[in-house]
Formats: structure tokens, C-alpha cells, sequence
């Protein structure tokens, strides 16, 4: 018997079959996660009592497993990441019930991304209520064209001395598009909100995975367990008794908090021939980056990355003295090349960026575009130098590098035994100056010049500034207005280092060096492009500048509102006297006037003026901070000099100067004050510094010395006697 | 006379031209209207785009039985300034959606690409809804471009048409609303707030249609601002009441009245299922020791207080019906619906007649004479016991039996009646109800000031207070008191809470305190300048002048302070700030300092006995503030004597 088959049944019949597997498939998926989390296999996820130490906590977290799998499809271009989430937290308070009764989560996408989740509470007599997932609500949202949505549940029955036992597991399936391909990596902190009685962390892997893996800041190493049959690895970490950690003020918290680092990646043979990359050999964990590995890692870098320097080159060929030395030259190079990428300034400057964007960031280098062309120039003109390869403060400490992308770049230009950073360019940025998250950390050079088989990176420390270098430095006129209603504020403000970029970034724009660049460079008139481009912009930039006093007085209006504690009735006459974008001109200067009516009030016939305020708003250390347990981690040094001086109203006598004199002086930093009367003015001069970046925790009320006599400066007052 | 040379020279030329600058050199020109734009730039201050002319039309169709309303807006906008990121929303729900919009410079020449997001967003206090929003984003690059946006949104049921505001986003120089309607439909705009306005009223009747169209000018852009009542106190608004229509095969009713309102209440009430049997165990334990019916009323209305937390489902019908008693019993969830039907369910198993009731808070400034789904927007239960009727709103957290929140005192309520209903007042409190009071002893020890206080708090703010410490973390439970006890303080200061009162919503709240603090006292060489109040009550709360709603404090303000500062040895009183006494009516200022026997007596009392300032008062109110604020400047001075 002949059998005909329509070609459309057969493609429906296929479809259909699909589609059921999948229903099929994706029914017993979920009951095999349930069965996994819920299924009793882990006896932490039974405990239902808390440790009486926590019972005035909000919450305790009993357990919770965070598992990530990862997984490289055998024939297709296809790899597979699952991660679960368990937790099982008693709700102690109201606070954490009303925290946990609604709770958000992925919907998934479909097939290549699928969501699992089950959420169940317990009541204190051991009933357990399995809640119904379905009664999650969909928010959906569609952007052109493409559905984005997320789902909510809010979760029945909740009472504070209720246990909520909720996992949400995440399938992936991703294509990849080359042929090494790193998953996110994880880095997971042992401490939480709440304090935790036993979590546990794996990481499943197939045995030809690339895995790197850290534990820092004293975190438990993890172990291994091998699973020869399905060709797989696991590695976990069981912790139990950790306390609770609150938000603390300046602390970079992977610097000390019990942490792991985690990322899995997988290669093709071929992919592993061609790429230097920081991986190590399959299937054996990679803990920690040899010098000589980030040696050949660099070099890799340089030699795929395309920049040119010619440009460079020509102009320094043509303006440079003979007898420039080898920072000249740098400098040269530096200032010229950020002078090229104005153009994309002025355009941020007067159009909308979204519109732009792609225009201004093609004429921009990334961070090691810029080392490879510094390295290309400088290398060609024969001028010693290394590239510095560092990890920020923030991140790591540079033993516990792992991955690449922790990584940061510099230049260093050798002259004699002195050296010259220079930095990725930006449109602030100073030869010489490094990146406050840099600054002190631990590093390797490599010489630039060194053919690449001949590197052997050395350890050195980024230079750190000191408070001087990064200072603030204010004169404060102030008059009081006749009938004593306000106080007039002339101001004129120095600003050096780190602390000039913040006020830089909001007080500059494009027009206010246009021309230093002008007399410097060849700049063409207007910008470049087709016509049409041209037209356009200068038509922006017309627009730009016929309202651009009142939008920059917006901004001095914000700044200023943001550094004082007193409300200010008016701020004008921004002046821009330097803009601090030249080694020889290192300070950005400008002045402005205010006036307010908060610092002067009336007591009976005399006047008191609210003097200590015009220090600008000082850290307030509240009692809860008094006690530190960890170290104290700041962007710089810094300092802040101000000097105030005030006319003494006609017919009045001044009282109260011996309390703005003070002086508080540590290894930290300090406070001094000093108040005289000369002549018909008052004069105050004050200095707050921070002398370094970084304390230990037994150092911080060193620190608190000094901030609480600068707080306290803050709410002196003078008098002003009638007679 | 042109040769053919010269013909083709300037051929070629403008040819070139127009390759060289294809739609530059009048590009712009085709779209801006600079004129126009300086003009308006001088009348709106600070605002990057005006609506020259901005139109809502409603046009009412009767299809087959049923009536829609479709609703089509022009706007015509010019831009004052250049890189303006333009979006605009428009609102649907499950009764209505958005059918299209488009998005052109007006002249009709040159394109403006849009970015269109549109579904389902976040509202505060509203777990799910079915509120959706199409933002429709674009650019507009250059200043003084004149643009139009159009969209059209159909309602299929007309009863959801509810309100429409001539206040949009942008300031408009026309704006008009008008509605096409059918000689079938009964439909009555009621106009709101007019009076301040300069609003004109049109109406045709051409082809047995009716057009009414409104038309207001040079209007602001609508604002909402802090403190506020909100917009439907203020801003001018036409009310939409769909009587009814007739249709091919009859009539049908849609609201014509508040008992058509109440029908639809009640039928949908009587469509829930409840199943009491669920919670009796619950009720018959809580009211197992009650002695009187009051306590048994308190222990069912307390405990869903306490133990219903407030996550609100509005979606679809869902916003209008309320869900099983025994659901949200079970979820131990619900909205002001779901919390009203279990308190009257639990209260009718305990043997109460309890009924749901409709209300609108204070939030809407309408009663039941208006059959609108817009006059309410909350539900409460009402117990009839005896001659009595307790009104229950469990929504609120920590309120005692017999008080009433703020925002139902004087609002009518609709109250079920079986087929019928009650319109009855919720009482309006005195605000002595709301009396928060400090009395503190202080002592000077050198320059340290010395303090033991009790604070006492009443009515709405002690509710909300309650309500904050019992859901916050122990650390900062703390922190809520110590900063009630003494506002400000630094890390050398002592603040010490001794003594703070159970958590009661029957009595007051009270926090005992004590506190030595360093920077409240200035020496000066034989004078001291001791600053008594810091916490300088209002004394900022300067109205600003282009304030549009009148401030609204969220409660009715009664606060008392009295400090009694013990006179050191050695020292007289040089100088004592001024008294101050204002009263306007609604509010009142009672500021003194006075010498009693070996202490100076500070008091300070405010009444804002209705809790508003209203617009006209601004004026009043501000000076009154002006001088309230030179008295906390001000300062008492001691002198020493020996």
C-alpha cells in the first residue's frame, strides 16, 4: 500500500510535536526543580528554629543555596546556563513580612529562557502552605514591537513568626557568536541583610568548562566533587553563623567582607591557539593570574587592538623643540590628541546625546585604544615608558585578580628615575594625574619597549596624591545688607586635583576653553560631516547659546544648593576666570555672588550671624557610627582652606571669635580654625584635610576627631552688638 | 532675453544647489514658526513646549445596542527651546483602548520619528491593575517647531468615561473640549470649578447631533503638587453623567441616577460567593471573652486591622467588586473592598448587622448627588448596634473604634440597604482629636542645656507613627523615637528615651525623655543665648506665591509646647523674644515667653483647625510665618550678675 503523505500535514505534525514535547518537557522540568528544592534531599531546608542570639533581628535567613550551572551543548552552537535561587528566611518583625509579601521575578522568554519558581510559607505549628503560582500577575510591556515582561506575586498568609521557603530557578540557553564565551561572572558576598544560619554556593560544571575561582577576605575555600559518570565537577562551599551587615559609609565592601569570585567560560581548541586570554586549562580552576600570564594576556590586547599614531607623530615632529625632554613630548602628545575629540564635546554640549551618540563615540578612544596608541607613539619615538596594569581599590586587591575585566590601564613615561602617568584621556584629565580609584593600589609594569616574549611585570604602587594636591580653596566676602535682612556672599574658589573634575563637569562647557584650545591647535571653524550634518548643528548650537547664561546659572544654582546647608535667595554672575585644563594653569578658578537670608537673625537689639555655615555643609557622624568594625576606605586626600571675611555693620561690636578658633591635628587629617578681627572686618581661616584614602577601623575615631570640630564649627555663631 | 546658455548655467546651478543641500536651506523653514515662538517664550517662562492648540472631542456612537465614546485629541505644539525629548502618554484600561496615534511636524511636510512603549506600569499603592499607558517619545530638534500629535481611545462603556480636565502637561493657549452628541444619548456635563476660570460654552445642534464645546485660554500647565487635595479640588473639569440612550430595539439605562449607581454596587456585591464558615473558628475566638457588644466589635475590627495587610488587585471589574471574604481571609490580604467584606462577614457571624459601604476620601470633593463611578473611590463597613452605627474602615492601621481618619471625616457615605441604600455624613472630628503636645523641664549646667520631656500624640499622627515604628527594623525603631524625643542632636550630645507608652491605639502615645545638649546655648561674655525650640514648628512653611492648590497638612494641626527653663543662679533675664498672638479664623498663632517665679515659660500653640490653608489665605498665613520665624531666630538672653 502506497502511503501519501501531504508535505503541510507532516510540517504541522512536526510543529504540533514540538510544541507538546516542549508543554511535556517543560511540566516535568518543573516538577524535577521542585523535587530538587523541595524534595527534602537538603535537611537545611527543614530547620524551622532560629537562634536565640537573633531574636530581635527582622529576619533570619535559615538557608539558602545559590547554584549556578553551566553547560556547552554537544553538536549545536549552543550553551546552557541554569541558576537556582533557595532561600528559607523566618520573618520575625512586620517589617520583614511586608518586605516578603511581594515579590518580583522574570517571566522568561520562551523556550531559550525559561523561569521555575515555587514559594511556600510555613506557620509556627508546621503547617506548610504551597502557594498556587499561578495567581502571579504579568506585567507587560511592548517597545517597538518587542514584549518585555516580568511577573509579580504577592504571597498569602504571611505573619511575622512565618517561615517563607521560595526558590526561583532560571534556564538559559544562549547562542554564542564567537568561539570563546564567558557566562556572567559571580561574585557573591557571605554576608547579607539579615543574618544567615547555613547557605551554600555551587558552581556545576562540565569537566571541560573553563572555571575561574577566589575566595577572599577570608571566605571558605570551596571543594570539589566529581562526577565521573556525567562528565561533570561541582564546587561548593557550605557556611553557617554569619551576622547581619549594615550599609556603612565610605567602605568598599569586597575589599573586607567574606566574598567569592566565580566565572565559568568555554573554548574551542582553535579559539584557545588564537587568543591569549586569561583562562587557564579546562576542567582545573583557575585561582590566581601569574605575572607571566598577564604578560602574554597584554600583549595579546595590544596586538589586536588597531589604533594608529601618525597623526600624533606629525604633530609632534612639526612643534616639538629638539631638546624637548621625554615629558614634554608625552605632554605634547596628550594635550594635542584630547584636542582631537573636542568635536564630539561641543556636539554633547548643545544636542541631544541620544541622537548623537553614535557620531561621538566613534570619534572616541576606549580606554585601551588609548594605551595602544600611546604605546604606538611613544614606542616610535623612542621615548622609554610602561604599561601599568592595575585593579582598582574598590574592586580587588591586586592578588586576588582573576578576571580580565578588573583589570585597568595606564601609561608611565620614563625620564631619568622620574615618571609621568598618563591616563585615558578625557576632556579634564591632566598629564600626570591618575584615576582616585588607582591611586595607591598595587600594580604591574611591563616595559613598553621590551619585545613582548621579554616581559616580566614588576610590582610597583601607584603614587598617591596628597591633600594638598587635591584641594579646595574659598574666599568668602560677606557683607550684611543694611536692615540686617541678608547677608551678600562674593565667593571666588581655587580648585585643584581630584576635587576640581565634580565642578569641572558641572560648571564648564565646550565654550569655556574653546578658545585656550583655539590659540593652542588647529581647530577647523565649525564641525565637520555632510552639509546637512553641519546645518544642523550649527543651528543647534545657535540655539545652545542664546539660552546658555540662564542654563549655566541653573547649574552654579544646583552646585552651590548641593555644597551649603542654607537656602540661598539668588546665585549669579558665574565667572569662569580659569578652567584648570593646563599643567601651567592646574587650577580651575571662578567666582560667583549669592545672597541669603538664613545666616542673620535678630535677638533683641543685636544680630547674630550663623558664621560657621559658610564652611560649606561638613559630615555629620550620627551615633549609630561612632563603633566601626571594618576599615575606612575614601576616594583621596583632600583638603579645604577657606578664608571668610566679613564687614562689621557700622555701630556694632563683634562677640563670639574665640569659639571658631580650634585645632584638632592627627595622623588622620584635622581641623583648625583661627577668627581675628582686622580692622573693620572679621577674618577666619580655616583647613580641613584628610591625609589619606584609606584607615584602618582602629584609626577611624582619628577621623570622627576631626569631622565632629568641623560639624561643630558648622553651628557657631557670632553677635553683632548694637553699641 | 535669456539664451539657452545662460538657461542651462542656471540649471545646472540650482541643480547643484539642490544636491549639495537636498531639503537644507528650507528644511527647518518648513516646520518653525519663530514668531510664534518668541511670542509665547515671553508669556511661559521656564517651559520648553506650549500647546497652541490643543482639542478633545467625544464623540458618543450608538453601535447596534451598545454606546462607545471615542475620544480624539489634536494637539499642536511648538517648541521654545531646540533638543526637546518630547513624550507624551496616553491612559487605557480594560475598558478602553488606544487605536491609534501619529505624530507630524504641522505644516505636513518632513517626518518625526517616535518610540512608542506601551502596557501595564506601577502605581503606588496598587499591587496590579489593568492601567496601562502608550508613551509616545520623540524628539524635537530645533526651537520654534511646530508639531502634531493625534491619538484616538474608544471607551466601550460609556460609564467609564468619568471626568475630563482642560489642564494637560503642556501650557496651552486654546483649549477646547467638545462633545458630539447623539439626539438618542442622555448624557449631562456637570461643570467643576469654573468660577476662576474664563470658560466659554458652545452648543450646535445640526443633523440631530448636539455639540457642546467648552473653550478656556491661556491655561497652565497642569501640576500636581505637594500637600495638595489633589487636582480635582482646583483645576476646571467637566464630569461626565451617561444617563442612558435608546437603540434600535429600545432603551437602555446606564447611570441616571445614584439609585442606577447603587443597583450596580449591589448587584455586583451580590454576585460574591462568601463563605463565612471558613473564618468561624477565627471570630468565635476573638470575641470569646468580650463582655459587651462594643468589645466584640473592637476585637473582630482590631484584629483585621492588624492582621490584613493592604495589597490592592484593580483589575477589570475587580476595581468595583469585592473578592470573597474568605479569600482574603486566607490571603490574610486585600484591598479596602476585600478588608470591608470580611470585617462586616466576621461581624455578622458574631451576630452584628454590618453592611459595605461606598465612600469617597477627601481626595474627591463630590457626594451621591452625582451618579458618577468617580465619586468614590473606597469602601468601608458600617455596623448599625442599636441607636448606634460605628463606621469601620480597616484600611487604616492603629485606628480606634469610633475614630475616623482624616480622609473620610465629612464625606457621605453610600450605605447598603438591600435594594435600596443610606446616604449618611461620617462625623467630622474636632481637632483637638489631633492634639500633639511637648512639655519639657530644662536646666542650664554651664553651657550644656538639660532637658526631661513628654511628648504626647494623638489622633492621625499618632495612627501614622504607630504605624511606622511597629513596621520598621528594632535599629531604627529607635532612631524614630529618639528623633521624636529631640529632632536634632550631634554624636557628643545625650538623648535618651526613658519611658515610651504601649502600643495602644486607645490612648495617646507617649514618649518620655531626657537629653544634655551642647550647641543650644551660646555664651557671649556675661551673656548666655539660649535657643529653646529647634524644632521651629511651620517656621519655614512659607506658601509659594505660584502655589496652585491650597496646602493641605494631612491632618487638622493642634500643637502645644511648653518648656520651662530653670534661671540659673547668678544670672537675670536680659532679654525674651516677643509674644506673638494670630488668630484668622481657621488658624491661630499663640506664642509667649514669660518669667514665672525662678523659670521662664515658653509656650507655643497652633491651630489649623481644619487642616488646610487655603489659597486665599496665603497672604495672612505667610506674614503670620514671617514673624512666627523671627521669634525661633530670636533667642532668650540671660546676663550675668555675680
Amino acid at each position: 500500500m502506497n502511503i501519501h503523505l501531504n508535505p503541510l500535514a507532516v510540517i504541522i505534525i512536526i510543529i504540533l510535536g514540538c510544541v507538546c514535547a516542549n508543554n511535556s518537557y517543560g511540566n516535568d522540568r518543573e516538577a524535577e526543580i521542585r523535587t530538587l528544592m523541595w524534595g527534602g534531599a537538603n535537611p537545611d531546608f527543614n530547620v524551622t528554629n532560629v537562634p536565640k542570639k537573633w531574636a530581635n533581628e527582622s529576619a533570619v535567613i535559615i538557608a539558602q543555596l545559590n547554584s549556578f550551572e553551566y553547560k556547552k551543548a554537544v553538536i549545536i552552537n549552543e550553551v546552557h546556563f541554569n541558576k537556582n535561587s533557595h532561600y528559607r528566611i523566618k520573618l520575625i518583625d512586620k517589617n520583614a513580612v511586608n518586605k516578603y509579601a511581594e515579590i518580583s521575578f522574570s517571566n522568561g522568554d520562551g523556550r531559550k529562557y525559561q523561569v521555575y519558581t515555587g514559594f511556600k510559607v510555613i506557620k509556627p505549628d508546621g503547617k506548610e502552605i504551597i502557594i498556587d503560582p499561578s495567581s502571579a500577575v504579568q506585567m507587560d510591556r511592548k517597545e517597538n514591537g518587542k514584549q518585555k515582561s516580568y511577573k509579580k506575586l504577592a504571597i498569602p498568609n504571611l505573619e511575622p513568626g512565618d517561615i517563607l521557603d521560595y526558590y526561583i530557578s532560571e534556564e538559559k540557553i544562549i547562542q554564542p557568536v564567537s568561539k570563546i564565551y564567558y557566562f556572567k561572572p559571580v561574585l557573591f558576598h557571605l554576608y547579607h541583610q539579615y543574618p544567615v544560619m547555613k547557605q551554600k554556593l555551587q558552581f556545576d560544571v562540565q569537566r571541560r568548562c573553563f572555571i575561574s575561582l577566589r575566595s577572599l577576605n577570608e571566605a571558605p575555600e570551596l571543594k570539589l566533587e566529581v562526577d565521573e559518570e556525567n562528565d561533570r565537577q561541582r564546587y561548593f562551599l557550605e557556611d553557617t553563623d554569619r551576622e547581619a551587615v549594615k550599609d556603612l559609609r565610605w567602605f568598599f565592601s569586597y575589599r573586607e567582607l567574606p566574598s567569592i569570585k566565580f566565572r565559568a567560560a568555554y573554548a574551542s581548541g582553535q579559539a584557545l591557539r588564537q587568543n591569549d586570554v586569561l583562562l587557564g586549562e579546562p576542567g582545573v580552576v583557575k585561582s590566581s593570574v601569574s605575572k607571566k600570564e598577564l604578560a602574554e594576556f597584554v600583549s595579546f590586547l595590544l596586538v589586536n587592538t588597531y589604533t594608529e599614531s601618525k597623526d600624533i607623530m606629525k604633530y609632534v615632529k612639526r612643534n616639538a623643540d629638539k631638546q624637548a625632554s621625554n615629558f614634554e613630548i608625552a605632554k605634547m602628545a596628550y594635550y594635542y590628541w584630547r584636542n582631537k575629540s573636542l568635536q564630539s564635546d561641543e556636539i554633547t554640549t548643545i544636542a541631544d546625546k541620544s541622537q548623537w551618540n553614535q557620531y561621538v563615540t566613534s570619534s572616541k578612544d576606549t580606554d585601551f585604544q588609548f594605551v595602544d596608541r600611546f604605546s604606538g607613539f611613544l614606542a616610535a619615538s623612542g621615548i622609554p615608558y610602561d604599561i601599568v596594569i592595575v585593579i582598582p581599590r574598590n574592586v580587588s586587591s591586586l592578588d586576588d585578580l582573576l578576571l580580565e575585566h578588573e583589570l585597568k590601564y595606564l601609561i608611565r613615561v620614563k625620564q631619568d628615575n622620574e615618571y609621568l602617568y598618563l591616563s585615558p584621556i578625557n576632556n579634564f584629565k591632566l598629564p600626570g594625574e591618575i584615576n582616585t580609584m588607582l591611586e595607591g593600589a598595587d600594580a604591574y609594569v611591563v616595559d613598553g619597549l621590551a619585545k613582548y616574549k621579554n616581559w616580566a611585570p614588576e610590582r610597583i604602587k601607584i603614587p598617591v596624591s596628597r591633600e594638598d594636591d587635591n584641594a579646595t580653596f574659598g574666599l568668602i566676602n560677606v557683607a550684611i545688607t543694611e536692615g540686617f535682612n541678608a547677608a551678600n556672599l562674593k565667593v571666588q574658589n581655587r580648585i585643584s586635583g581630584h576635587a576640581k573634575l565634580y565642578y569641572q563637569y558641572w560648571l564648564l562647557d565646550f565654550y569655556d576653553y574653546e578658545d585656550e584650545e583655539r590659540s593652542n591647535y588647529e581647530m577647523s571653524e565649525s564641525f565637520t560631516g555632510t552639509l546637512w550634518m553641519k546645518k544642523k548643528l550649527l543651528n543647534l548650537k545657535q540655539s545652545y547659546l542664546s539660552n546658555r547664561d540662564n542654563s549655566k546659572n541653573k547649574f552654579l544654582k544646583s552646585v552651590v544648593d548641593e555644597d551649603y546647608d542654607f537656602k540661598t535667595t539668588s546665585v549669579s554672575n558665574l565667572n569662569i576666570e580659569k578652567t584648570g585644563r593646563y599643567e601651567s594653569d592646574a587650577d580651575m578658578v571662578y567666582g560667583f555672588d549669592m545672597s541669603t537670608e538664613d545666616l542673620i537673625s535678630k535677638v533683641g537689639r543685636n544680630y547674630l550671624l550663623d558664621i560657621g555655615k559658610l564652611i560649606k555643609e561638613q559630615v555629620k557622624i550620627n551615633d549609630d557610627e561612632m563603633q566601626r568594625e571594618y576599615g575606612v576606605y575614601m576616594s583621596s586626600p583632600r583638603s579645604f582652606k577657606y578664608k571668610i571675611v566679613v564687614d562689621i555693620p557700622e555701630g556694632y561690636s563683634v562677640q563670639g571669635l574665640d569659639k571658631l578658633n580650634q585645632n584638632i591635628e592627627n595622623v588622620q587629617g584635622g581641623f583648625t580654625s583661627n577668627a581675628r578681627i582686622d580692622g573693620n572686618k572679621i577674618v577666619i581661616d580655616t583647613y580641613k584635610h584628610y591625609n589619606s584614602c584609606h584607615a584602618s577601623k582602629d584609626e577611624w575615631p582619628l577621623i570622627v576627631e576631626f569631622l565632629n570640630a568641623a560639624y561643630n564649627f558648622t553651628e557657631q555663631k557670632i553677635l553683632f552688638k548694637k553699641g | 532675453m535669456i539664451t539657452i546658455r545662460q538657461y542651462m548655467k542656471f540649471f545646472t546651478s540650482t541643480l547643484l544647489l539642490l544636491l549639495l543641500f537636498p531639503g537644507v536651506g528650507h528644511a527647518q523653514k518648513k516646520f518653525t514658526n519663530v514668531e510664534r515662538a518668541n511670542k509665547l517664550r515671553s508669556q511661559y517662562e521656564d517651559t520648553k513646549t506650549v500647546a497652541f492648540n490643543s482639542s478633545s472631542s467625544y464623540e458618543f456612537k450608538v453601535q447596534g445596542e451598545n454606546l462607545e465614546v471615542v475620544q480624539t485629541d489634536k494637539i499642536d505644539l511648538i517648541s521654545l527651546e531646540s533638543n526637546v525629548r518630547y513624550n507624551r502618554r496616553v491612559f487605557y484600561n480594560d475598558h478602553s483602548s488606544v487605536k491609534g496615534s501619529q505624530v507630524r511636524y504641522t505644516s505636513g511636510k518632513g517626518s518625526i520619528r517616535e518610540t512608542v512603549v506601551c502596557g501595564n506600569y506601577e502605581i503606588e499603592d496598587i499591587f496590579y491593575s489593568d492601567a496601562k499607558v502608550c508613551s509616545y517619545q520623540f524628539n524635537i530638534l530645533y526651537e520654534a517647531s511646530e508639531v502634531t500629535f493625534t491619538s484616538e481611545k474608544h471607551y466601550k462603556d460609556p460609564k467609564y468615561l468619568t471626568k475630563v480636565f482642560f489642564h494637560d502637561q503642556d501650557p496651552a493657549e486654546i483649549r477646547k473640549i467638545s462633545f458630539i452628541v447623539p439626539k438618542s444619548v442622555n448624557v449631562d456635563f456637570v461643570e467643576m470649578n469654573f468660577s476662576s476660570f474664563d470658560i466659554s460654552k458652545k452648543e450646535v445642534t445640526e443633523n440631530h447631533k448636539t455639540i457642546y464645546t467648552y473653550t478656556i485660554k491661556k491655561i497652565k500647565a497642569l501640576k500636581n503638587e505637594s500637600h495638595s487635595l489633589g487636582v480635582l479640588h482646583y483645576y476646571p473639569h467637566i464630569v461626565i453623567v451617561t444617563k442612558g440612550y435608546k437603540h434600535q430595539d429600545g432603551e437602555k439605562v446606564v447611570l441616571s441616577s445614584i439609585d442606577d449607581l447603587y443597583g450596580w454596587y449591589f448587584d455586583l456585591v451580590k454576585e460574591v460567593r462568601n463563605d463565612p464558615e471558613i473564618f468561624r473558628p477565627q471570630v468565635e475566638r476573638l470575641i470569646e471573652g468580650a463582655k459587651t457588644p462594643e468589645d466584640k466589635i473592637k476585637a473582630i475590627y482590631y484584629w483585621v486591622q492588624d492582621n490584613i495587610k493592604y495589597i490592592a488587585f484593580e483589575d477589570g471589574i475587580a476595581g468595583f467588586k469585592p473578592d470573597a471574604a474568605q479569600n482574603v481571609f486566607n490571603n490574610r490580604y486585600g484591598d479596602c473592598k476585600g478588608m470591608a467584606i470580611l470585617t462586616k462577614e466576621m461581624l455578622k457571624l458574631a451576630g452584628f448587622d454590618a453592611r459595605l459601604t461606598w465612600i469617597g476620601t477627601n481626595r474627591i470633593p463630590y457626594d451621591y448627588d452625582l451618579p458618577s463611578l468617580s465619586v468614590d473611590n473606597h469602601m468601608i463597613c458600617t455596623v448599625f448596634e442599636g441607636d448606634l452605627k460605628y463606621i469601620l474602615d480597616p484600611t487604616e492601621k492603629y485606628i480606634a473604634l469610633g475614630d475616623q481618619s482624616e480622609r473620610i471625616q465629612g464625606k457621605e457615605m453610600l450605605i447598603e440597604n438591600g435594594d435600596n441604600y443610606i446616604r449618611k455624613k461620617v462625623p467630622v472630628e474636632n481637632s483637638d482629636k489631633n492634639l500633639v503636645s511637648r512639655v519639657e523641664n530644662i536646666k542650664l549646667e554651664d553651657e550644656t542645656l538639660k532637658g526631661k520631656g513628654e511628648l504626647t500624640i494623638n489622633g492621625e499622627a499618632k495612627k501614622n507613627i504607630l504605624f511606622l515604628s511597629t513596621n520598621s527594623k528594632v535599629e531604627n525603631r529607635e532612631n524614630l523615637f529618639d528623633y521624636l524625643a529631640v529632632s536634632k542632636y550631634n554624636n557628643d550630645d545625650m538623648v535618651k528615651v526613658t519611658e515610651t507608652s504601649q502600643v495602644d491605639r486607645e490612648m495617646p502615645l507617649t514618649v518620655h525623655y531626657e537629653y544634655a545638649l551642647n550647641n543650644k546655648v551660646n555664651s557671649f561674655e556675661k551673656d548666655l543665648y539660649i535657643e529653646l525650640d529647634w524644632n521651629k514648628t511651620y517656621g519655614n512653611l512659607i506658601m509659594d506665591e505660584d502655589r496652585e492648590a491650597d496646602y493641605y497638612f494631612g491632618r487638622k494641626i493642634v500643637t502645644q509646647i511648653t518648656k520651662k527653663l530653670q534661671l540659673p543662679s547668678g544670672y537675670k533675664i536680659n532679654h525674651l523674644p516677643q509674644n506673638m498672638s494670630e488668630s484668622n479664623g481657621n488658624y491661630s498663632f499663640q506664642v509667649s515667653f514669660r518669667r514665672l517665679g525662678n523659670e521662664i515659660v515658653y509656650e507655643n500653640e497652633i491651630i489649623v483647625a481644619n487642616g488646610i490653608i487655603v489659597k486665599d489665605e496665603f497672604d495672612s498665613w505667610n506674614k503670620c510665618i514671617t514673624r512666627l520665624k523671627a521669634i525661633y531666630d530670636d533667642q532668650i538672653v540671660l546676663t550675668k550678675i555675680r
